[in-house]
């Protein structure tokens, strides 16, 4: 990696809270933040309104019954 | 007795419970094909022919004494290696787990257990269910029976490549985003990711909590219903679980597709993706079977293909996240560099991205499931190409993407993969039938009248071609380029 890729990848870290990461790790992750903006933006493609509840919420039967 | 190799689940049910066939009889046969070609198609990461051999002397003497306990006493199967069998290793094919042995037999292994299964071993996955075929593990990825050259799908990779090898009549593989029914389209098996909750994930390595479900992938229709029966039920310690008695799919399975109303989601595969020409003409081909048959036959239409994927990239890639975040951090050197590289993306989701997958999931789901007010079984593609290289990096990654399996892990309803012909280049193709929640019965009747009105499942790789003698897109000969393969381990 050039020296500006370095940089940009030891920003990316930061912003995920790694600190001193791996280079296996370091290495990938200008490609990981890329392919997640790729699909939280064909997500945010889809509009939702205040009634559209996610799928996963919180039962207390369910948690009584744990 | 003869080709014990391929035999069906059924067919050897009938004779071992006769005794016109010895369980050590059959396990030796599969054995013995396992130690010939094995070590050129890697589907096994731990062998274990002495646990199977004494699981089959076992199930000779109960059924000998009159104590049949059902299809599967005395039959051979494998489990993927993230799936726990007591005393053994459960490595999810990566050096992070590599000495993780499993204290307990996880729910499905406990089922084969109790149904009088033979253990024959642990299977080759994508590295945590997720990597892809990767060569800087500690055990190579599987190769496809059919090309050796190629790649056999995952994760469920092993799965694939032993049912289509005839090392196994069955396997049990797990599927997140399409991880059993990509690898049943690849190898040209059979291969159900059944309703979410149906089968339960106790003793399973996890990839995406929401996500995930555990399945069968066999040679033949009847074969799979039979083993989904066995392993579904109610498990009160997988938070998951549905409260579910169980399949109930082998009893219905002959009652035929007249008058089923079957609709063809085609814009997932001619619009949204473009499909390969011989895997769209290969599901339009199986469509006009099922016509033919007297099924009512008319197109339904949801939302973009692109949405189901994103939603299901967005929560997979989350979950998977939180579950591998501490070894990231500690032990980023023991995954391979696909791995690290397909889980790193969940760092840079933000926790509305996930919160709002999981609204547009329910809004999916709702929408998708309301198609059932007018249609009992839809069709749609598994894969929108055959197996590429295993060697070409660059397509292995564009296979993830070119798919229409993740939508029904994001919708949580059963879907099957069923084979339905070949290319010209002799790789299976595949189309995918979807049903509303618990319908596992109808779509495997459905996969049923197809498959017998057809002759794919009888087809089988020819293992013992060599490249000299072999038609293009068959050879199964070491191609020279990958290295040398090291043996899968063999246990006692």
């Amino acid at each position: 990696m050039t020296d500006q890729k370095v940089d940009d990848a030891r920003r990316l870290a930061a912003e995920i809270g790694l600190e001193n990461p791996a280079p296996e790790v370091l290495e990938p992750l200008p490609l990981a933040a890329a392919t997640a903006a790729k699909h939280r933006a064909a997500l945010k493609a889809y509009s939702l309104s205040l009634a559209d509840e996610p799928a996963v919420v919180f039962s207390v039967e369910e948690a009584r019954e744990r | 007795m003869t080709d014990l190799e391929y035999l069906r689940v059924a067919d050897a049910a009938r004779l071992l419970r006769e005794r016109e066939l010895s369980p050590v009889e059959y396990a030796r046969a599969l054995i013995a094909r396992i130690e010939r070609h094995d070590a050129r198609i890697n589907a096994f990461l731990r062998f274990t022919p002495e646990i199977a051999l004494e699981d089959a002397r076992r199930a000779e003497d109960e059924i000998a004494r009159g104590n049949w306990r059902g299809p599967f006493h005395g039959v051979p199967y494998g489990l993927k290696d993230i799936v726990d069998y007591a005393g053994l290793p459960t490595t999810a094919h990566s050096k992070i787990l590599i000495d993780n042995i499993a204290k307990s037999d996880a729910f499905v292994t406990g089922k084969l257990r109790a149904a009088g299964a033979v253990f024959m071993g642990k299977l080759s996955t994508h590295e945590f269910a997720f990597g892809g075929p990767c060569f800087d593990l500690p055990w190579p990825p599987a190769r496809n029976p059919w090309n050796r050259d190629h790649f056999c799908g995952g994760s469920s990779s092993g799965s694939g490549a032993a049912t289509a090898a005839g090392f196994l009549p069955a396997a049990i593989g797990s599927d997140t985003g399409g991880s059993i029914r990509n690898p049943a389209t690849m190898c040209g098996v059979v291969g159900m990711k059944a309703t979410y909750g149906l089968v339960s994930r106790r003793g399973v390595v996890p990839l995406a909590f929401s996500l995930d479900h555990v399945g069968p992938l066999t040679r033949t229709v009847r074969d799979n219903a039979l083993m989904l029966d066995v392993i579904a039920g109610h498990d009160p310690l997988d938070p998951g679980s549905a409260r579910h008695a169980g399949a109930g799919c082998a009893g219905q399975i002959e009652a035929g597709v007249k008058g089923l109303r079957i609709g063809v989601l085609r814009h997932f595969y001619d619009r949204d993706m473009v499909a390969d020409p011989e895997m769209a003409a290969g599901i339009e081909a199986a469509v006009k079977v099922l016509q033919d048959l007297g099924a009512i036959v008319r197109e339904v239409s949801t939302h973009p293909l692109s949405a189901y994927l994103a939603c299901n990239r967005i929560i997979l890639s989350s979950e998977a996240y939180a579950v591998h975040e501490k070894w990231l951090r500690e032990r980023p050197g023991d995954y391979g560099a696909r791995t690290r590289q397909r889980l790193l993306p969940g760092a840079f989701v933000k926790a509305a991205d996930y919160v709002n997958a999981n609204r547009v999931r329910r809004r999916l789901s709702h929408d998708f499931h309301a198609l059932f007010e007018d249609v009992d079984v839809i069709v749609t593609a598994s894969a929108m190409d055959p197996a590429c290289r295993i060697d070409d990096d660059e397509k292995i990654e564009l296979t993830y993407g070119r798919q229409a399996r993740a939508p029904f892990n994001v919708t949580g309803g059963p879907a099957l993969a069923v084979p339905v012909g070949f290319s010209t280049a002799g790789l299976p193709l595949g189309m995918q039938l979807v049903g509303k929640p618990f319908s596992e019965a109808l779509l495997y009747r459905t996969a049923y009248a197809y498959e017998q009105a057809s002759d794919w499942a009888k087809r089988r790789p020819r293992l013992d071609v060599s490249p000299a003698r072999s038609r293009a897109g068959s050879s199964l000969e070491p191609s020279g380029l990958l290295g040398p393969v090291p043996p899968a381990m063999r246990d006692g």
